[in-house]
């Protein structure tokens, strides 16, 4: 962090010694129903800003509509509940003009990949330095059982009673199909030791970390992972030296497959419906061009600031 | 000895009218012989540049400045004496030809319904009840609560009638997707709350433009912004005065029960295809989950198919729908023609319902669910002697001052009572001074945020009045 741009923004305190406990991060009671896998990944989010030492004033949760966005609210680090589906602008708007905040994007699968989805596209392409986190449950639950793009085929809801036609979208396929991804993972709320070291991953990186969340809805969708979280045999983990390692679950996570971040055609292959379920990181290049990068500016002065207006001003002199 | 030969290089020519009057001439030209002219060009509404050919070297770099197609251009023989008229598009090209036969209406049938007992429903399943007695078999729409039960009784019950439901990606998606089905000639609507009626503007907008019929069920929530999912009036200014860009208007209904969920739902149609036009129900969050009695009406409809309708047959293929006027003297003719429609809507549309207004000294004047509180507020204080009464409002726009102005030359004063920041007391007093009618003193009941104005607070607002009045 440079000198220049943090007295330009007021925060003075930078490189001060304080450090930070979980309480400095959790906040309040959260009003999920119990079972809500957004609770694991609350602790998940607050354990890696404890572990990160992030000052609160220095990180932004922005987030849209739905239960993943209460969110901002259950933490003290500045916060911002934003418009359904528009979560990935804000948070754009927020990082292009403050580059030095740690900026998380919260976002359901309903916010992301349905009204959102136009902007999701873009936010990936644009490649914006922010962790968005899409908690997928595969069903708006806030509104109360309504099919979402992720809900699993066949699955009856209120506005598909007879179960959903058409093939869920695939999250992880459509983001490492936009040109210029940078980094896609996916994780499981049940797991917690992966859940936490894949979001440590993604806010490491520099670019825009695009994590999807399985998690299920104990109203609508408890029992759409049952067999994956009964047979951790389902599960198959995606290793590497610069992917998503967690010793600690070798015993318990026996399916493993060695897959290089950097290879993404087989990031691609691997991303499609199989009959186990990825979880880890499927693509990542940090080399990939960050639009606040090819946008930034060095410091203007106001005399060349005044200089510059004039020059455009002289163009319509009568 | 040979005659020394000299280049003549032609100097600049231009049609003024085909002018735009960006000025990159001027800049480009060294010899500063190009400025703009003083007086408008009466056939483009710009001032063109005039060229000064007695500075002019004729060096040509005006030619490549230009970025008209026939713009400033090297003088020819060609030009002498020739006078150019700018033309309409339409007129250079022709009318839209197409050889289909004149489409006819095909008129509504109405189908007896065999009588039934009255049912208990939630104002959303009356107006989706409503809507399939009137014939809507077309269903969009996006999950937003309050309103969503309607959408879930439509994804139940259409499927099963032939019908189409589509959950949309969005509210934006939903108009788009109403604005193709009603410009088929069908029947569609949509069911939504106050967040998700902002996004539906823009198309909503198109709709009123090409003359689209659907149906909205506004289902209103507290707001601004995401607000809450409780009862609140303030999107009337929106529904009434903001329907999107443009010259925009819709007939605004306001139920106040169930039973007017369903009955205005299916009048909402009617109307719709009457006049071409999209059709506004406005609920509030209360009335939208609150259950009442019921009962069916004798008919329901069995739709026809307008004659303008894109509708997908041979008879039909002369049809376009559009809201594109690209000539300005075209789209002035078309706003005068959405002007008339607006002027008979708000000449024939105009709907009310009285409550003891007949002597009544202390108008109470509510739409909605605060409607049913102020009708409980009136009953209280006529049992209390005071003369008060209740004007609902049931059409907000246009707004029924025709048969409120007869009421006024008794009421000692008005009392609005509104869930929200005063937007039904702005179209009250809009729809006033357009009459040129000064009312009596207007007093306010209002809450806002989700929250009702209650019986009790109505009751004591009229009587301190009364007590101020008589003291």
């Amino acid at each position: 962090m440079s000198q220049t741009s943090c007295s330009l923004f007021g925060c003075g305190v930078d490189d001060d010694d304080r450090s930070w406990s979980m309480d400095d991060y959790a906040g309040g009671l959260a009003r999920w129903c119990p079972g809500c896998g957004d609770h694991a990944i609350l602790a998940a989010v607050e354990r890696l800003l404890e572990a990160e030492q992030l000052p609160p004033e220095r990180t932004v949760f922005v987030s849209g509509i739905g239960c993943a966005s209460r969110f901002p609210h259950y933490l003290k680090t500045y916060g911002f509940h934003g418009i359904h589906g528009r979560a990935l602008p804000i948070a754009t708007g927020v990082k292009l003009r403050r580059p030095d905040l740690h900026v998380f994007v919260v976002m359901g699968d309903g916010d992301c990949t349905s009204i959102g989805a136009g902007h999701w596209i873009h936010a990936v392409r644009y490649n914006v330095s922010m962790v968005a986190l899409m908690l997928d449950n595969g069903i708006y639950g806030l509104t109360k059982n309504q099919t979402s793009p992720t809900t699993p085929q066949h699955y009856a809801s209120n506005t598909q009673p007879k179960g959903s036609f058409l093939m869920p979208l695939n999250p992880l396929s459509a983001t490492l199909g936009v040109s210029n991804a940078s980094f896609v993972a996916q994780t499981a709320d049940w797991i917690p030791a992966h859940l936490y070291a894949t979001i440590q991953a993604a806010y490491r990186h520099r670019g825009f970390s695009f994590v999807r969340i399985l998690q299920r809805c104990p109203q609508y969708t408890s029992d759409m992972f049952e067999e994956a979280v009964r047979n951790p045999k389902m599960i198959e983990m995606l290793v590497h030296p610069d992917g998503v390692e967690t010793p600690e679950l070798d015993k318990i996570y026996t399916q493993k497959r060695v897959h290089d971040p950097r290879d993404l055609d087989t990031g691609r292959h691997l991303a499609e419906p199989a009959d186990k379920i990825r979880l880890g990181i499927f693509f990542r290049d940090e080399s990939r061009e960050r639009y606040e990068e090819l946008r930034a500016q060095r410091v203007h002065t106001a005399q060349e600031k005044i200089a510059r207006l004039n020059e455009e001003f002289d163009k319509y002199a009568v | 000895m040979a005659t020394a030969q000299t280049k003549v290089r032609p100097k600049p020519f231009l049609f003024p009218q085909l002018c735009k009057a960006c000025g990159r001439c001027i800049d480009a030209c060294p010899k500063h012989c190009i400025e703009f002219a003083t007086e408008i060009d009466p056939q483009s509404g710009l001032t063109p540049i005039v060229v000064h050919e007695d500075v002019c070297n004729g060096c040509g770099l005006c030619f490549d400045a230009c970025p008209e197609p026939y713009g400033l251009m090297p003088r020819t023989a060609d030009f002498e004496g020739v006078d150019m008229v700018v033309s309409d598009p339409y007129t250079t090209f022709g009318a839209r030809t197409h050889g289909a036969p004149q489409a006819e209406d095909i008129p509504d049938r109405p189908v007896p319904l065999p009588a039934v007992e009255p049912m208990v429903l939630k104002g959303n399943y009356a107006a989706a009840v409503g809507a399939m007695l009137a014939g809507c078999r077309h269903f969009f729409g996006y999950p937003i609560t309050p309103s969503t039960e309607g959408a879930e009784l439509m994804a139940k019950v259409l499927p099963e009638m032939h019908g189409v439901f589509v959950q949309a990606v969005s509210e934006v998606a939903t108009v788009n997707m109403m604005y193709g089905c009603g410009g088929a000639g069908l029947r569609c609507m949509t069911f939504t709350s106050s967040p998700g009626f902002s996004l539906m503007l823009e198309g909503i907008s198109y709709m009123v433009g090409a003359e689209v019929p659907g149906v909205f069920v506004n289902v209103m929530r507290g707001g601004p912004g995401l607000g809450n999912i409780g009862p609140e009036q303030a999107d009337i200014s929106l529904m009434c005065r903001g329907l999107g860009h443009g010259n925009t208007h819709a007939i605004v209904l306001a139920p106040s029960t169930p039973q007017e969920m369903l009955d205005l739902t299916m009048e909402a149609f009617a109307l719709a295809f009457r006049y071409r036009n999209p059709v506004v129900i406005a609920g509030d969050g209360y009335l939208g989950q609150v259950s009442g009695r019921v009962t069916l009406p004798t008919h329901l409809v069995q739709p026809g198919i307008p004659a303008w309708a894109v509708y997908g047959d041979a008879m039909h293929r002369g049809n376009l729908i559009t809201s594109i006027y690209i000539v300005e003297a075209d789209l002035e003719l078309h706003n005068e023609k959405l002007n008339r429609k607006f002027a008979d809507m708000e000449a024939a549309e105009q709907r009310s319902a009285c409550l003891e207004c007949d002597d009544a000294e202390w108008l109470v004047i509510a739409t909605n669910t605060p409607g049913r509180m102020a009708g409980g507020a009136v009953q209280q204080l006529r049992a209390e002697g005071v003369k008060a009464g209740l004007f609902r409002p049931i059409t907000l726009w246009p707004f029924p001052v025709d048969a409120l102005v007869p009421l006024l030359e008794r009421a000692r004063g008005i009392v609005v009572v509104e869930a929200g920041p005063g937007q039904l007391e702005d179209e009250l007093r809009l729809a006033l001074s357009k009459r040129g009618t000064m009312p009596p003193p207007i007093h306010a009941v209002r809450r806002h945020g989700g929250v009702l104005p209650s019986l009790a607070e109505i009751v004591e607002r009229v009587r301190g009045l009364t007590e101020v009045s008589h003291g």
